[in-house]
């Protein structure tokens, strides 16, 4: 990493996993943002440390998505977050997916890939959506094994996202955050967590928001995603088209208290706001993280 | 239930048409399927299993009516926000979203309005809906097409004036030419400005330019000679060859004056490749 491209703070990144090197606050690389991205980053005033790039809107032939890539690489790092992987389908794994991912990612050089733990389609149609997994021994196996052969295929390990929900299953046999540690241990990948989905989900199934971040052990955590959601009727919806809700700052507090200095993402995906108000979302993330080194320096120094 | 037999029965249910309710009612053996449901899906004292099944049926449907509302919006203007709903419904059953990105989730619209018989009422009130969807979509391919470098004047100015008939003439990956029967520019036009469609729709063959310049879809529509010299160029010809292709067409002594006209503006529109000049 250019000195450019470092954190603009000084965090102190503690034990995360080595191939996920500390990047500070990102957010996601939208089109309505192009222009303000481009003329920002030229003059070495993002606003941000890193930008996070969804996978299948650079999987294309060429045009302006490819180009933006290539300059915002020049000035800020990157991560590819995939939404069609479809890790947990009973359908084989999409070959021809994998090979753009990974041509995509010869461009992009992202410090590292996600995608989500769910199924998004089966039977070759594409649901477009991140749909839960029973949590059961049988989908941990299925799921493992084909995030191995993933990872094999893009020569790196990637990072799974732990999804919102709105149903679950009768026959699971786990808690939601005992499979995604399952999967993690067993296919040795990292894990994406999505502190609002944890908020969601938690509301949606009634279970212990708290214990669930509490689970989640450094080693494994890439990068956390933060996002709004929406209320309807007795659910929690993960829309992305609202500030961060109180209730989902201070589980990112408890997270990042546990687990020190995590990249972090603002996710902003519709009624998207401007590039401004978006960093002022992403200054309160950095004010977090800051005083959570702050803290881990002050138990060291007194130790 | 295998993971297999999980995952099918709920994509079927939520990919079907008119809600999971109607589905299970209508379901050869209903009893049957809400048991099914009832032992897959989980209900608490928050919500009962098939609404949480809804949440997603919703979802799957809306987020793909966005996607084409934005890829088809003239058309969707057109012919009314009712028509398109009713229209991606039975698009949807037919020809649901095959490929990993939702890029490509309407590429067979125009094919489906064409030809399928659930959308012979679009056809009817709408003659030249397949046409504009097709044009429409034509904008969208190339919005991303594959780039290259583009051929300027400047370039050629350095071709002594006997290499010029040599050079070759290749139209690039980014323009497209398209014919069609009705005016696809004046529906497209009337129907992202919110206008009344134009009258005397279908009154004969309109060619059609579209291709990107500086990452803009743009297009226009041909005179009948020079979208013939294009489809020339399109399957590649030389520039000699253009001037005598023309010399058939017009008269001798116009010829070279016009095909030297054309390329004036291919080069201007940005529709000839670098990669021309070392052929």
């Amino acid at each position: 990493m250019s000195d450019a491209m470092k954190p603009r703070s000084s965090y102190r990144a503690t034990e995360g996993p080595p191939d996920a090197p500390f990047l500070g606050v990102g957010v996601g690389l939208r089109t309505v943002h192009y222009a303000d991205v481009l003329e920002r980053g030229r003059r070495d005033d993002l606003g941000i440390d890193w930008f996070e790039l969804l996978s299948e809107n650079y999987m294309v032939p060429g045009g302006r998505p490819l180009r933006i890539v290539s300059e915002v690489r020049e000035f800020a790092p990157v991560v590819m977050h995939g939404v069609s992987l479809n890790i947990g389908s009973s359908d084989p794994l999409d070959a021809r997916y994998l090979d753009e991912l990974d041509r995509l990612a010869d461009l992009a050089r992202p410090s590292w890939i996600s995608d989500h733990l769910c199924w998004t389609g089966v039977e070759g149609r594409n649901l477009h959506d991140l749909l839960p997994l029973p949590y059961t021994e049988e989908a941990v196996m299925h799921v493992a094994a084909r995030v191995g052969r993933v990872q094999d295929r893009l020569g790196r390990r990637i990072a799974l996202e732990n999804v919102s929900s709105y149903m679950s299953f009768v026959r699971d046999g786990m808690s939601e955050w005992e499979f995604l540690l399952a999967i993690a241990e067993e296919a040795d990948c990292g894990i994406l967590l999505d502190v609002n989905n944890v908020f969601v989900s938690a509301h949606n199934h009634g279970f212990d928001a708290n214990r669930y971040i509490d689970s989640i052990p450094r080693d494994r955590v890439f990068q956390i995603h933060l996002a709004g959601h929406s209320v309807s009727g007795a659910m929690l919806i993960d829309t992305h088209d609202h500030p961060v809700t109180e209730g989902v700052w201070n589980l990112y507090r408890r997270a990042i208290e546990r687990l020190g200095p995590v990249s972090t993402l603002i996710e902003w995906d519709d009624e998207i706001p401007t590039y401004d108000r978006l960093i002022e979302e992403a200054d309160r993330a950095r004010s977090i993280l800051e005083g959570a080194t702050d803290r881990e320096q002050a138990i060291h120094v007194a130790s | 239930m295998s993971l297999r037999e999980t995952q099918t029965t709920i994509a079927d249910w939520i990919r079907a048409p008119e809600g999971i309710a109607k589905a299970l009612a209508e379901d050869s053996s209903p009893d049957l399927a809400k048991a099914k449901l009832a032992t897959l899906i989980r209900s608490d004292e928050t919500l009962e299993a098939r609404a949480r099944l809804e949440i997603y049926a919703n979802a799957y449907f809306y987020r793909l009516l966005g996607v084409l509302s934005e890829d088809y919006e003239a058309l969707r203007n057109l012919v009314g926000e009712e028509h398109f709903h009713d229209l991606v419904t039975s698009y949807l059953l037919v020809e649901p979203s095959r490929h990993p990105s939702l890029r490509y989730a309407g590429a067979r619209l125009p094919g489906f309005i064409a030809s399928h018989a659930a959308a012979e009422g679009i056809r009817e009130r709408a003659p030249w809906a397949a046409e504009l969807a097709s044009f429409e979509w034509t904008r969208v391919d190339v919005f991303d097409i594959e780039d290259g470098e583009v051929l300027v004047r400047d370039a050629l100015a350095a071709l002594a004036p006997e290499a010029f008939g040599a050079l070759t003439l290749r139209l690039a990956p980014w323009a497209v030419l398209r014919s069609f029967e009705h005016p696809v520019d004046d529906l497209w036009r009337a129907g992202t400005r919110d206008e009344e469609p134009p009258i005397g729709v279908g009154d004969g063959p309109v060619h059609m330019l579209v291709w990107r310049r500086a990452e803009r879809v743009r297009h226009r529509r041909l005179e009948a000679l020079e979208s013939l010299a294009l489809r020339r160029v399109e399957e590649q010809t030389t520039f000699a060859a253009l001037c005598e292709w023309a010399a058939t067409q017009v008269d001798e002594n116009e010829a070279p004056a016009l095909a030297a006209g054309w390329l004036e503006r291919w080069l201007a529109d940005g529709l000839l490749p670098a990669s021309a000049l070392s052929s």
